[in-house]
């Protein structure tokens, strides 16, 4: 049975990449900052956690969005190359998240002897929590970032 | 894939089969018991050194077998590739993304109950360990789909 999809929320095209961009940065920054700075009092922690409630809120707004559901679609509700445009977007994501997780784990081999910050364990699984958000979010983003401004 | 790419090694379906349940599962214990069960001085026991050395090598074992190669020859390199090909491995790429972001999801929530319970949880050196294995299995878990989606083409399989 072929299906359609059905979003809650058609963002523009600018609109999608301008809160992919808030996405890919406030977050990292909010919870990086945050876990290098865990005693951070003042404006600059009103600052780490305002990136945060934005890169979180960007992210929604995305999750909802007619191109994350596209990524999430069943076969049925995609035509072929829709397909193939999802799953190369996933073949993406899943390349940039592994290289990631690959570079900081690398950090982690001379940071431990040379003295380089570490995060404790707290700052450790928020900066997990927003590895898994975007990249829960980043087969979206790279479907945004390749689509054509015809439509608009 | 039937494609031929010039790789180091290419093992029979039945082997590569082995290899993709071996490794993976044995490297995430071998890094998780070493996290657990630690020695004197919280350091980690050699017995588990010697067992992440063993599963480290299967895994790399796994990673210059053809299938794997053929999962991480960098875009340019597509016209190798039919369309049926591509399809099938992006398809793999998408399945092992869910795995992964899946999985993160999962750690944090036993993070989140492990603290609540007062249940174990590694330190920051193990949590380490554990992501390292983690990021191996993850590189090489297109690679694993494509075995078990592989059909077997001659009799000795």
């Amino acid at each position: 049975m072929d299906m359609t999809i059905n979003p809650p929320l058609r963002l523009k095209l600018r609109t999608a990449r301008i809160l992919s961009l808030l996405v890919l940065v406030a977050l990292p920054v909010g919870y990086l900052g945050g876990a290098v700075w865990p005693d951070a009092i003042g404006s600059l922690d009103i600052l780490f956690s305002a990136l945060r409630l934005i890169g979180l809120f960007a992210a929604v707004f995305l999750f909802v969005d007619i191109r994350n559901q596209r990524a999430n679609a069943p076969d049925t509700a995609l035509d072929e190359r829709e397909r193939a445009e999802r799953d190369s977007a996933y073949r993406a994501s899943h390349t940039a998240l592994v290289g990631t997780l690959f570079m900081a784990l690398i950090y982690t081999i001379p940071a431990k002897p040379l003295g380089w910050w570490f995060p404790d364990r707290e700052g450790a699984i928020d900066l997990l929590s927003a590895f898994a958000i975007a990249g829960l979010a980043l087969p979206g983003i790279i479907l945004a970032w390749r689509e054509r401004p015809d439509g608009e | 894939m039937a494609t031929i790419v010039r790789v180091p090694a290419r093992f029979s379906l039945r082997t590569a089969k082995m290899l993709s349940i071996v490794a993976p599962f044995g490297l995430v214990l071998s890094m998780i018991g070493g996290a657990y069960f630690l020695g004197d001085a919280g350091r980690v026991l050699p017995l588990f050194h010697a067992l992440r050395l063993i599963f480290g090598l299967t895994c790399l074992a796994l990673f210059i077998d053809g299938r794997t190669q053929a999962t991480n020859v960098p875009e340019r390199f597509d016209p190798l590739f039919d369309e049926r090909e591509r399809a099938e491995r992006d398809r793999a790429f998408r399945n092992s993304h869910k795995l992964i972001t899946g999985s993160i999801f999962a750690l944090c929530a036993w993070v989140t109950v492990a603290r609540g319970w007062g249940l174990w949880l590694p330190d920051v050196r193990g949590a380490v360990d554990i992501a390292i294995g983690l990021a191996f299995i993850a590189m090489g878990l297109p690679a694993i789909i494509l075995i078990w989606r592989e059909r077997p083409v001659s009799d000795d399989e």
